[in-house]
């Protein structure tokens, strides 16, 4: 019998090519058939082949996070299911709780495809829906406090059985959301989409013959697993801490992630994470690993076919019961925003620190700040039609925040990814917006400012505002992120910038509304302004080069206040530059206090090849030393921070709440080595302890013994 | 075809019918598992035809049977040829054909009898919770109908006989204490299944052909009997006014009831529009409640059927709040506007039937029913297991019954005629030992509303506290803290309904009849004090001996008796000075008449007929009865002649109700109090056809 390794190479790619066709057609099918600009011009959908066991095998469409959630609401239907199941089933899913999609309203159309009565694959079709019903108009509901209240739940049910239409499903869907003639093209396009993706795969087994398509699938599979895992070991064995905080108005939510790299397999442990909360953005292993899954993978694996062998090696835990696997009746309206993005964001944190300390990883040069993903400034405009209906408008614009800056470049503006496809949507065109919704746009551009300085700075957030036209008022329902705590940069960076939200009264006046909210309104003469945050920056600002500053100035994002402030330059002045950053650079040290464990040049043997340890702190031997100065930091196992000197400035004095950066300087020349955003009164939140700096340590006592 | 039937066998048929709903009531109650059901009885079972006419309503929520006649008629619509011999409907979206408010779902089945369908069977009961933005699924705080809970139209729980678990999957996520609301929808199912094998029995003993001419034969009694009873009713128009409550705000729903021969015409033209709050209702809500008001009281020994329904018609002007579209909330479809609807025409059906003395029903005169002043809420809890639980307090319904013509009002939201509307009352030991909750006192409240030569029967005063639990959460969705209901031909508006929570530190707080959030923690408790109807007759001609014996048994006391009703205790030479002044102080405080009629100037002959309680018309002229005073001339209002005394009732203290009263000119006896708003000069109006005619 022939092994998925006899199957002829080319073969095997023509056969991935032609199902990432039929995905791509698919995608078209929804495009063509679904009607509201969600999923039109926003782009808010995907579709997703998988195995009969529901394994991934492709997905298609720009929301790359939902092939997970596909994995998972086809894997629950299944258990639910089982033998049950039969051609011309339709199942729909949308209740993360219960087998759903990635959140109430991302709902999950899954469909089996049989051939010649053997079950041989699945196709998921997902976008997102402008109402699932409950509390608030389009389903996000910040005031939800269970999810009894949030949204019409739905666990995997069928909307058709052996082809015939389940009315009373469809009945009951009508009667429970709003605009629900909209809602209801839009699925009836996820139909649509999932028939013509499961006629095309029989087309494709037809040609193929059964058994030589499903060994095809399990060879890709295996193909892309290997390989990953290859490059999984190239990453320095170890563990890597990073912790984050999800916020609600003024409340964090703790969020720390420990990776462990050993050999080919990754393992991403949530351990610390909060309690489930009564707020709307709780989540689900599942979820978490949606999206961290898609965010390793644009790192490690961009030029991988994105499947099943992609999942394999890499272990997510979220403890039960907490923001990250929560039960009912946690409210899970956001489930795949705040808690989850903010814990696969931290997820990638630590996966850049261990890319950080393996040079050997052709993944090195990516490194950078924090994902842009959880700082997303997402909300819902209502209003009511002059004829009385209500309408709604989702603004996809507030996905554009600014990326954090990498080892060798700058940020990217308005939430482009470096590597890997863009995650969500795409930008909608304002003349179709302006077209659809009787809202006039008055401004779109790039936000600017200090924050998110670095050597390498951080590209801007998007600015962007609108007010009503031809109606009397906008009702908003915001469920943004990072109003407070701001996404880290790496290497000295600085943090970036926050989201703000600003309804601008026709008076004069305005008012910053908090960023997870309901129930403000912006009047017929009044105008809405939304200015979304950026990720951090990579390495010390004063260390960024003059010339790019001066750029910068000449473009207008900074003026030269900031370039004097933020980054020791005085344009067209190298002398006055060089003295200035000097200057700045000691007054660090003079405001900061103490290492943990002072160490001088005296008091250690520094030898052997330096391996990098962190950007710009290398390990010879059993001591840290940084880089650029050659000051030691910490011996072995101490964490390289221990010989830091501290420097903790307060973010938002008495506006806000008590938000920390914290700089770990170079003792001897004031260098900013790294910075933290941290929330007041919690420890540093990241660790690097790669095996040959703890085990280092290790040997170095074991000779010393000896 | 049509055939004699013996009525003798019309009869034990009918007898049958009942029968078997009665077990099937059982069947109800010893399958759900909710003390709402078993407990407080808050379900029904009905039988209709084919085509969705109530033949026969079982169990003590009399009103749900208008519902499901609206939820059959719904699904027969929706489904047509598609239905099948073991479907089973569950309805429960009254913008989609539910039933009477969302909780109170309708599971309704088609039975068939040799492959024909013959026979409808709609069960109801209150579950728990529905889902929705509020534990319990009333939610006051909804601004619209997509957040009060999950909406049901007529689904399939089974196809066929069988089971539609995408449906009952659907019903399980969405609501909250899924398992016992679970128990009690498979209680109602098991209710119906019981029905439909029963009816079998039947229908093969009598035959099928003469089941269903039997069926009609049955309808057409009741029927023509009922329009018997309404030709005696004398022929013209009458309205009422009462307003619905959200907090202080107040929604008008007037109603004109015409009378014409067999004929009846409830016209609520002039409702208001349909409002953000949950209690907006449907015309079949309205009609169930109504009909079933009407019915107690001129039909309570006909067989309630399609033919109580026939000559009635009701009329609700789309886009009001008694029928509202969506996005219109309609949690509380059931209660504040769709009661208070039913409860004005049954004030305007009082005029009418004062103004017959031909109708039967002529001296069962009385005040405003209670259905709409009930005061129930929801507590629910956080159980030491960490499960939600929650108690509806039906309780809250046992508001004190209006004075009748001959009799002091019922204690405790008893009707005097007919069957008992809605559930009964539950045991404080099985309530104590479902919950963890401690009664405190359950008792007949002080009569301080409903004066009247027949007073007002006392309320529900009930109080209770947190038992083994740290707190309670309370949802409120009770009607009539400002505006009470009114009484008849002079009685006193009734008492308004309190809740409130008395504060360990021993302060008192007062809850919103409408509110959610209220919180009574372990050391608290909970009082409500539930309201009145209103008296009948002017309180200063009541008998001094009862006012006495009120005061003996502490229904009010002496302060009460004097300011009230004019006594001095054991004293009627005192007694009487003080009435004659406090009449005469009524008079001097009023406004003049709007036009003061003098005896010199009319001719009053003929025989006398009633025109209004304590007012008669001769000829073209309304005369007040005791004293003779001449009131009005056809074809104004008998009330021209009146002067008119405003009382404002709450001051600074609350919105601006008054009480009008209209006196009689010469001795400033009360001829009849209105409880208005004080900004509305809408009013009371009784006239039949005689009398706007006799002056033509």
């Amino acid at each position: 019998m022939m092994t998925a390794q006899d199957i002829d190479p080319i073969d095997l790619e023509v056969l991935r090519s032609r199902l990432e066709t039929v995905g791509e057609q698919a995608c078209r099918a929804v495009e063509q058939t679904a009607i509201s600009p969600t999923v039109t011009e926003s782009k808010d959908y995907s579709v997703t082949l998988l195995d009969a066991g529901g394994g991934l095998i492709i997905g298609s469409g720009t929301v790359i996070y939902h092939y997970g959630a596909a994995v998972h609401a086809v894997r629950s239907t299944l258990a639910r299911y089982g033998a049950a199941i039969r051609p011309g089933d339709v199942f729909l899913a949308n209740d993360p709780h219960n087998g759903g999609g990635l959140h109430p309203q991302d709902v999950m159309v899954h469909q089996p495809i049989f051939l010649e009565g053997r079950l041989i694959a699945w196709v998921g079709v997902s976008a997102h829906l402008i109402d699932m019903g409950g509390m608030v108009v389009g389903s996000f509901a910040p005031s939800a406090s269970e999810c009894y209240q949030e949204a019409f739940r739905v666990p995997s049910v069928r909307l058709f059985r052996e082809g015939e239409e389940v009315t009373d499903v469809w009945d009951l869907l009508r009667t429970n959301v709003r605009m629900s003639e909209l809602v209801e093209m839009d699925l009836r396009g996820l139909v649509a989409g999932a028939h013509f993706a499961g006629a095309r795969i029989i087309d494709v087994v037809e040609q193929t013959g059964v058994d030589m398509f499903l060994r095809g699938l399990t060879a890709i599979r295996d193909r892309t697993e290997a390989e990953f895992r290859r490059r999984i070991e190239q990453l320095a064995d170890g563990v890597y801490r990073a912790t984050s905080w999800t916020e609600f108005q003024q409340e964090f939510f703790k969020i720390p992630c420990t990776l462990t790299v050993a050999g080919d397999t990754l393992t991403f442990d949530f351990e610390g994470a909060s309690p489930q909360t009564r707020y709307f953005f709780n989540s689900k292993p599942y979820i978490v690993a949606a999206e961290l899954l898609v965010m390793v993978s644009n790192v490690l694996a961009q030029d991988l076919p994105f499947n099943d062998g992609i999942f394999t090696p890499v272990t997510i835990r979220c403890p039960e019961g907490s923001i990250l696997n929560c039960r009912p009746p946690a409210p899970i309206g956001a489930a795949h925003m705040h808690a989850s993005l903010n814990a696969a964001g931290v997820g990638l944190e630590a996966l850049m620190l261990a890319l950080a300390a393996s040079p050997e990883s052709p993944h090195h040069g990516y490194l950078e700040g924090a994902s842009w993903d959880s700082a997303l400034g997402m909300q819902l405009w209502a209003w009511t039609t002059p004829d009385g209906h209500q309408d709604a408008y989702m603004s996809f614009d507030s996905l554009w925040a600014g990326s954090s800056g990498g080892l060798e470049r700058d940020g990217n503006d308005l939430g482009r990814n470096t590597v890997g496809p863009p995650v969500e949507g795409q930008y909608p065109d304002i003349e179709v917006l302006e077209s659809w919704y009787p809202l006039l746009f008055l401004e779109r551009r790039l936000r600017g400012g200090a924050d998110g300085a670095g050597a390498h700075r951080a590209g801007s957030g998007n600015q962007f505002s609108f007010r009503p036209h031809g109606i009397d008022k906008l009702h908003g329902v915001t469920f943004g992120m990072r109003r407070w705590l701001p996404l880290q940069g790496m290497a000295g960076g600085r943090p970036g910038a926050c989201n703000e939200f600003i309804i601008h009264r026709a008076d004069g006046g305005s008012k910053m509304i908090d960023v997870s909210t309901s129930g403000e309104y912006v009047g017929e003469n009044d105008w809405y302004e939304m200015r979304l945050a950026c990720g951090g920056g990579f390495g010390d600002p004063l260390d960024r080069d003059l010339a790019l500053v001066e750029r910068d100035v000449r473009t207008g994002r900074i003026d030269t206040a900031i370039a004097r402030e933020a980054y020791g330059v005085v344009p067209g002045d190298l002398a006055a530059t060089t003295a200035l950053r000097e200057t700045m650079r000691r007054e660090r040290l003079a405001k900061a206090s103490a290492p943990a464990k002072p160490l001088s040049r005296s008091d250690v043997l520094v030898s052997g090849e330096a391996l990098p340890l962190y950007p710009g702190v290398v390990q010879r031997g059993n001591v840290a030393v940084a880089e650029a100065s050659g000051a030691p930091l910490a011996v072995a196992p101490d964490h390289w921070t221990a010989g830091c000197a501290v420097l903790d400035e307060r973010r938002w004095g008495q506006d806000g709440p008590d938000v920390i950066y914290r700089t770990w300087l170079d003792p001897e020349s004031g260098r900013a080595l790294g910075v933290e955003a941290l929330v007041a009164g919690e420890e540093s939140g990241f660790l690097v302890a790669p095996k040959r700096w703890t085990e280092g340590a290790a040997r170095t006592r074991t000779l010393e013994q000896a | 075809m049509s055939r004699t039937i013996d009525p003798i066998d019309l009869e034990v048929l009918r007898s049958r019918l009942e029968s078997i709903g009665d077990q099937a009531c059982r069947a109800v109650e010893q399958t759900a598992i909710s003390p709402t059901v078993t407990e407080s009885k808050d379900y029904s079972v009905t039988l209709l035809d084919a085509s969705g006419d109530v033949i026969i309503g079982s169990g003590p929520v009399t009103v749900h049977y208008g519902a499901a006649a609206h939820t059959v008629r719904w699904a027969i619509q929706r489904y047509g040829e598609a239905i099948r011999p073991g479907d089973v409907f569950m309805a429960n979206d009254p913008h989609n054909g539910g039933g009477l408010h969302p909780q109170d779902v309708m599971v309704s089945q088609p039975i068939y009898i040799d492959g024909r369908l013959v026979a409808w069977v709609g069960v109801s009961a209150h579950m728990m919770d529905m889902g929705g933005m509020t534990i319990g699924s009333f939610s006051p705080e909804a601004t619209e109908c997509y957040q009060e809970c999950l909406r049901m139209p007529p689904v399939r729980l089974f196809r066929a006989g069988e089971e539609m678990t995408d449906v009952w999957d659907l019903i399980r996520t969405n609501i909250r204490m899924a398992q016992l609301v679970e128990m009690d929808l498979r209680g109602l199912v098991a209710g119906a299944h019981f029905m439909a094998e029963r009816l079998g029995d039947v229908v093969h003993q009598t035959g099928l052909e003469t089941f269903i001419e039997s069926l009609a034969a049955i309808r057409e009694l009741s029927e023509r009997e009922l329009r018997r009873r309404i030709s005696r009713i004398a022929d013209g128009t009458y309205r009422s006014v009462s307003w619905v409550e959200h907090r202080d705000r107040f929604y008008k729903i007037p109603c004109t009831l015409t009378v014409e021969g067999s004929q009846l015409t409830f016209d609520f033209e002039g409702a208001s529009a349909q409002t953000t709050h949950f209690f907006n209702s449907k015309p079949f809500i309205v009609e169930s409640e109504l009909v079933m008001l009407f019915a107690n009281l001129i039909a309570p020994d006909l067989p309630f059927n399609a033919g109580i329904f026939a000559p009635i018609t009701i009329r609700c002007p789309p886009g009001s709040i008694l029928d509202a579209r969506p996005p219109a909330p309609i949690s509380a479809s059931h209660m504040h506007a769709s009661f208070n609807a039913a409860g004005t025409a049954m004030e305007t059906v009082m005029m009418a039937l004062a103004a017959s003395p031909e109708a039967e029903r002529h001296r069962y005169l009385h005040g405003a029913t209670w259905e709409s002043a009930l005061a129930n809420q929801l507590w629910s809890w956080t159980t030491p297991s960490g499960e939600q639980d929650a108690y509806v307090v039906l309780d809250g319904m046992w508001v004190g019954g209006s004075a009748g013509a001959a009799r002091d009002g019922a204690d405790l939201g008893r009707n005097t005629v007919g069957a008992h509307v809605e559930g009964s009352f539950p045991d404080i030991e099985v309530l104590e030992t479902w919950y963890p909750l401690l009664f405190l006192e359950r008792s007949a409240r002080d009569s301080t509303g409903g004066a009247g030569a027949q007073r007002a029967g006392g309320g529900n005063r009930m109080a209770f506290r947190p038992h083994g639990i740290e707190a309670m959460y309370g949802t409120c969705f009770g009607m009539r803290r400002w505006l009470p209901l009114q009484g008849f031909a002079g009685g006193k508006p009734g008492a308004c309904n309190q809740f409130l929570i008395h504060r360990a530190d021993g302060g008192v707080e007062s809850l919103d009849m409408i509110s959610a959030g209220a919180r009574v923690g372990a050391e608290d408790w909970f009082e409500m004090r539930l309201g009145s109807g209103g008296g009948y007759g002017d309180p200063l001609d009541r008998d001094p001996a009862k006012v006495e014996l009120d005061v003996r048994q502490g229904r009010f006391d002496a302060k009460v008796a004097r300011e009230a009703y004019g006594v001095v205790l054991t004293d009627p030479t005192a007694t009487e000075r003080v009435r004659g002044e406090m009449r005469l102080a009524r008079l001097a405080r009023a406004r003049p008449a709007a036009k003061r009629l003098s005896r010199e100037a009319l001719k009053i002959a003929g025989e006398p007929q009633p025109l209004f309680p304590g007012v008669v018309q001769y000829g073209a002229v309304a005369v007040a009865e005791i004293s003779g005073a001449p009131l009005a001339h056809s074809p104004d209002a008998w009330t021209e002649g009146c002067p008119v005394l405003v009382e404002p009732l709450w001051g600074e203290h609350g919105p601006e109700v008054i009480y009008r009263t209209w006196l009689d000119p010469e001795t400033g006896r009360a001829l009849h109090v209105e409880a208005v708003l004080g900004d509305d000069p809408d009013r009371f109006v009784a006239a039949p056809k005689r009398w706007a005619e006799a002056g033509a």
